[in-house]
């Protein structure tokens, strides 16, 4: 019993130093030499300033302002989304695509709750998108994507049908040729791990960056 | 019935006893096994 | 449903054995002290820490002995775990606290140190909210480490019972230990880490980073040593996420690829241990015939949630969502999933987990169809037999062995009999009360806490009214009994306004009755299988004849899923009725 305490007390820390201390240290400095972007984040910067990373989704909305105040609901700032930008999946994060803080939306299947949330979605989806596109945009059309939260949150990617919607709106209030946009959702669009593992994604962060290039926004 | 902890409906309370109880006597039997 | 969602999970149980395989030979090598190729890198370290820890790895204990060392051994690891958790303002010098968070409170520290220790990793907390770089990394890392070694020896040390034939010697617990983490887990650990750097995963100490977007709104980013801890949390079948949405997280999960690479991961070790078991007994065709069994469990629990999923909810269709597969969408009930990894590559991560003692989530099982739900709920009730946790699914089998074994020996009117050795009374009482611990405390616990108001506390508001609450009450015992530790996360047990922890509060009933169940869910089982090795250990082995029943041939796979299925169905088939079948039956919405 004694040699047990013992040997379990002495174990427990040698064990910490070579699980908890050692182990973390050794993969820590190997990732920070070999792969120091992916390391830290994969951060993108414009003109010297930290804009983001280019794994996280996040809000690409304006800020409210009434009488010239922003606008705020227990403490969030209340946002529209900015047509001139491509915009992320919804979000149960708070506020929206707060990679500090992420979480699930907890919606079931059955609930009136969801239903709810899902029919808001896609209300503001249509309200945002539908004037600029060819047709009409019902809630039958709009993907899934678009209209159910993401897990993380802070999901970087929309489907590629999601991307092809907006696109038209994108270029409407940017003054670009829908075939401009296109190519860009092309070349931001993700395949598949090892050609099947997942789906592909339209990286929302590089494509808007992009399209600030395109537009000379940005240097 | 009210614990101190929480409020159990007294139909639950009983099933949750008599459950316990039917439990520990089917263990019982099976450790005094052979012996019925 | 697509055609390559269908070929990864195909492609996902090939590569799984074959992975195995080799992984199984190289562990029964590791296990039997025969000479292995990684040898040269841990013979000295694995000296240091017998002359460090006073050990002496030739004494072999019986089965009292070994438990003994396991139990004072977790002990301390639990003791060490609260004070570092509970401490956390404590460790700023280290620099490894940027954010200055300060500790849980006292329930929900029990709860999560409870959970770390026996592989659970139940999380009532967010992780880049609550957990500072050094809890994370010194504390629950290295619980994650250890529960799989704890789980691991286990495993072993009934291979050694059931196999053994002088005396009543089931091995030295920490020598099993040792080896296992610097023969086994280490070596993986490092070579999964970077493949997770490589494809996006992080690895730093830095502050979490503040921005503004390009549209001018404010927004952090939570940093710290991610791909490390992910590794183990695989690796080991533990799942407590860096973050608070686990891998559904792009800095725990960032692409499909490593979606896979952690699928395959979660269940390379429990595969690989089984056919380890073969070797050391033996007889290889008994390993193929218990992986058989679980490989066809695993695949048909693949495909009802992947047809589940893919088939939507009726919340969606009643928002007037159309879910069919189009050109450039993915279908299906995308609510609570990501868009790198599509239907297939969340349905088949969440069988994976749920199949095992992992509980690591890449999409919200919350949100899950009824049905869709309803899997990892059934793979739960099994006992995780399907693979199983790391050394816990196969010492969790193989007493199911032995109930089939004896159940097949009643039928055709012989003495039931294992690998030679008689199963009598004795270990067939230990085998029957070992197994029916996890589903009866899931059940208590799940009665108490749905029955008192106190235990209804922690139903989320949306699901208050319906069978989702009942659902989400009955996951969170169901998942803390079998120490898996995936949740339906609505159901909260620490309210947490601000992070850091200032100002917030457990939900005591929630915390303790949790902890308590993971506790003894984990160590009673133990004790039992441990007990068995020992009844078994030393048995007189008689050779096959004519009457023996054979436990390597297709008949046996048939009897032993079958008395896998009828348990658990006998067990939980009314509590699944009141909760997911009825969300799946019905197109009803609750308020």
């Amino acid at each position: 019993m004694k040699r047990d305490i013992i040997t379990s007390a002495i174990g427990i820390l040698v064990l910490t130093l070579f699980c908890g201390i050692l182990y973390p240290l050794v993969i820590t400095g190997i990732s920070q030499v070999a792969f120091p972007g992916n390391a830290d984040g994969q951060l993108v910067h414009v003109d010297g300033k930290l804009v983001g990373s280019q794994e996280i989704g996040q809000n690409f909305g304006l800020q409210v302002y009434k009488n010239g105040k922003p606008v705020m609901q227990n403490g969030v700032p209340v946002t529209n989304p900015d047509p001139r930008y491509f915009q992320t999946r919804p979000s149960a994060t708070v506020p929206p695509n707060n990679a500090a803080a992420t979480t699930f939306s907890n919606l079931g299947p059955n609930s009136v709750a969801t239903e709810q949330e899902i029919s808001g979605n896609i209300q503001a989806y249509i309200a945002l998108n539908g004037p600029y596109y060819p047709g009409k945009l019902r809630a039958a059309n709009v993907p899934v994507d678009a209209a159910n939260t993401s897990a993380s949150g802070i999901d970087p990617d929309i489907s590629v049908r999601n991307a092809d919607i907006q696109a038209h709106r994108v270029a409407a209030v940017r003054h670009l040729s829908l075939a401009a946009v296109m190519t860009l959702v092309n070349k931001y669009t993700g395949g598949r791990g090892l050609g099947f593992s997942g789906e592909p994604g339209v990286n929302v962060l590089e494509l808007n960056l992009a399209l600030d290039r395109m537009n000379g926004v940005h240097a | 019935m009210t614990l101190v902890i929480a409020s159990i409906s007294g139909a639950d309370l009983f099933g949750l006893i008599v459950s316990l109880l039917v439990c520990i006597y089917l263990l019982y039997a099976l450790l005094r096994g052979e012996k019925f | 449903m697509t055609f390559l969602g269908w070929l990864t999970i195909v492609l996902f149980c090939v590569v799984l054995t074959l992975l195995a395989m080799p992984l199984g030979r190289y562990m029964a090598a590791v296990y039997t002290g025969q000479p292995t190729f990684l040898d040269p890198l841990f013979r000295t370290p694995e000296r240091l820490f017998y002359r460090v820890m006073r050990v002496d790895p030739e004494r072999s204990q019986d089965w009292k002995q070994y438990a003994k060392s396991l139990i004072i051994f977790s002990l301390a690891g639990w003791l060490l775990l609260y004070f570092i958790l509970r401490t956390q303002t404590l460790w700023n010098w280290t620099g490894l606290n940027p954010e200055g968070f300060h500790s849980a409170p006292w329930n929900v520290t029990f709860n999560t140190t409870s959970s770390f220790l026996t592989n659970t990793n139940w999380q009532y907390y967010g992780g880049e909210t609550t957990m500072s770089y050094f809890s994370q990394m010194a504390g629950l890392t290295v619980q994650n480490f250890l529960s799989a070694g704890v789980g691991i020896a286990v495993a072993v040390a009934l291979i050694r019972g059931i196999i053994g034939r002088s005396g009543k010697g089931i091995g030295n617990f920490w020598q099993d230990l040792i080896r296992t983490v610097l023969w086994v887990l280490t070596p993986i650990s490092i070579v999964v880490a970077l493949i997770l750097v490589f494809q996006g995963s992080i690895q730093n100490f830095s502050h979490y980073v503040n921005f503004n977007g390009p549209t001018g709104l404010a927004n952090s980013i939570a940093m710290g040593p991610v791909a490390s801890q992910e590794a183990i949390k695989e690796l080991g079948t533990n799942g407590g996420g860096f973050f608070n949405t686990n891998s559904a997280h792009p800095f725990e999960n960032p692409t499909g690829f490593t979606n896979f690479v952690e699928m395959l991961t979660v269940l390379v070790i429990p595969a690989g241990l089984v056919f380890m078991y073969g070797r050391m007994a033996g007889n290889r065709r008994q390993g193929y015939a218990i992986f058989a069994t679980m490989l066809v469990m695993f695949f048909g629990a693949c495909c009802v949630a992947y047809v589940a999923e893919a088939h939507g909810t009726p919340a969606q269709h009643a928002a007037g969502l159309h879910t069919q597969v189009v050109a450039g969408s993915t279908g299906g009930n995308m609510e609570g999933k990501e868009q790198r990894f599509g239907i297939a590559g969340s349905a088949l991560f969440d069988v994976v987990t749920t199949v095992t003692s992992c509980g690591a989530v890449n999409s919200a099982i919350e949100s899950y169809t009824g049905i869709g739900g309803a899997v990892p709920m059934a793979n739960l009730s099994a006992s995780e037999v399907i693979f199983g946790g790391v050394g816990t699914g196969l010492y969790s089998i193989l007493l199911y062995v032995l109930l089939a074994v004896f159940i097949g020996g009643l039928m055709v009117g012989r003495t039931p009999e294992y690998l030679g050795k008689k199963i009598e009374a004795r270990e067939i009482k230990l085998v029957a009360i070992g197994l029916l611990i996890t589903p009866l405390a899931a059940l208590f616990s799940t009665a108490l806490a749905t029955a008192s108001s106190a235990g209804r506390q922690s139903i989320s508001a949306a699901a208050a009214g319906g069978p989702q609450g009942f659902s989400e009450t009955f996951y969170a015992y169901l998942s803390q009994a079998n120490n898996n530790g995936s949740a339906f996360a609505g159901y909260g047990g620490f309210v947490q306004p601000n992070a850091g922890s200032l100002g917030s509060h457990g939900i005591t009933f929630a915390d303790l009755l949790g902890g308590f169940t993971m506790l003894f869910a984990r160590y009673a089982p133990i004790l039992f299988a441990l007990a068995v090795a020992g009844t078994l250990a030393g048995k007189r082995v008689s050779p096959a004849g004519l009457g023996t029943m054979r436990t390597d041939n297709p008949t046996f796979v048939v009897l032993l899923i079958g008395v896998i299925v009828l348990v658990g169905a006998l067990t939980f088939f009314p509590a699944l009725l009141l909760g997911p079948i009825v969300q799946g039956l019905t197109g009803h919405l609750y308020q």
